[in-house]
């Protein structure tokens, strides 16, 4: 799959500039959870900047979901740190983060005048009725490169049947599943390739 | 408003950081015991809506921070709040991702991480199936969802239009 094709179509990575340039404009338009700002860094910088992999998304969904802290932060983080280290790391989470921000003191300082507004309740139904959409696509999305044979498909089922089921942990059921990954899925030692995503 | 109310903010936020595991959800029954039964930094209603504004605006449920920070002591409390919800989690995931770095061909950590990336596509699914079922209110909605689905798969429209038509749906039908 395209996907997994070696880096030679990846444009170098982004200056600084960019790099805030691009998680300021993720940031201005991150609506609807972590689902839907997964689906907008998918597009901006697998499909159109093309700096990252959606193996990379998926990575680094696994990598923070365990993590205590906001995921769609860490996303942001995580992958910042893949495209500029530290410095990108701190430049990609304040660029997201202040959109957002300053949002919210707008809300909070008009917070008095808006709060009674029936259309609120309007806008955030059809909002999330939209996210959902959103949502389905990049999960078939990173099924697609994620969950490419038998013992990934069925992690992926069973993961959405204990956690919808039994109400269990989503961070432990990555963790778990990771750990049984690691007793089924490990590549064979010989192998050189990054390209794999399942048997 | 003095700056013990400052560093209180970034204390308190800064422990709720640290038990949000699995993201800022989790933490959200943390969030109305800290800022409404025990200090009193917001009313119930004002904890309503900045639950309702972060659904509204950009980025994470974790950006009520910003709103109680700022109802509690403005420009300074935004800062405040906002650097103990999120700075020790940005020292932690890049330092994951710097931790990771040397290590993502090691045969192990691949194991890992398709069988974790693998449950990730699940755990999508769930965040899916859980909006799908507050949110499907009516017949309307549930088609808004078909059609955002449809589009988003079948043609490159930006997801931010595909959010608005969402939101111009559900102002047209109230």
């Amino acid at each position: 799959m395209s996907d997994f094709e070696p880096a030679a179509t990846h444009t170098p990575s982004l200056t600084t500039t960019q790099i805030g340039w691009a998680f300021l404009q993720v940031g201005m338009t991150a609506f609807g959870g972590l689902g839907a700002t997964v689906a907008l860094m998918h597009k901006e910088l697998v499909d159109r900047r093309r700096v990252l992999t959606s193996e990379q998304m998926t990575e680094a969904l696994a990598f923070t979901k365990p993590l205590p802290g906001s995921t769609v932060v860490q996303v942001v983080s995580y992958l910042g740190y893949r495209l500029g280290g530290w410095y990108g790391s701190a430049l990609a989470t304040v660029a997201f983060l202040t959109p957002p921000m300053v949002s919210m003191i707008v809300l909070a300082h008009f917070y008095g005048a808006v709060s009674h507004l029936p259309a609120l309740s309007s806008v955030v139904n059809g909002l999330v009725a939209a996210v959902v959409g959103l949502m389905l696509t990049t999960t078939y999305r990173l099924g697609r490169t994620s969950t490419k044979g038998a013992t990934t498909l069925a992690i992926a089922l069973v993961a959405f049947a204990v956690v919808v089921g039994l109400k269990i942990n989503a961070a432990l059921v990555v963790v778990i599943a990771g750990l049984f990954g690691l007793l089924t899925l490990m590549p064979p030692s010989n192998s050189t390739t990054r390209n794999a995503g399942g048997e | 408003m003095d700056q013990w109310v400052c560093l209180d903010l970034f204390w308190r936020f800064m422990l709720v950081s640290l038990v949000a595991f699995g993201g800022s959800q989790s933490a959200l029954s943390l969030i109305e015991r800290m800022a409404v039964r025990e200090t009193a930094w917001v009313s119930a209603e004002e904890f309503a809506a900045a639950l309702g504004g972060s659904y509204v605006s950009p980025g994470p449920i974790g950006m009520m921070a910003a709103f109680i920070g700022y109802r509690v002591g403005g420009l300074p409390g935004t800062i405040a709040a906002m650097l103990g919800m999120f700075l020790v989690p940005w020292l932690i995931a890049a330092g994951a991702a710097r931790m990771l770095q040397p290590l993502l061909e090691s045969r192990w950590l691949r194991g890992f991480g398709r069988g974790a990336g693998a449950a990730v596509v699940g755990l999508q699914a769930v965040i899916a199936f859980d909006l799908a079922r507050q949110a499907f209110t009516s017949g309307i909605l549930v088609a808004v969802a078909l059609i955002a689905l449809v589009v988003s798969l079948m043609t490159s429209v930006h997801p931010l239009l595909i959010l608005l038509g969402g939101v111009l749906v559900g102002l047209a039908v109230g």
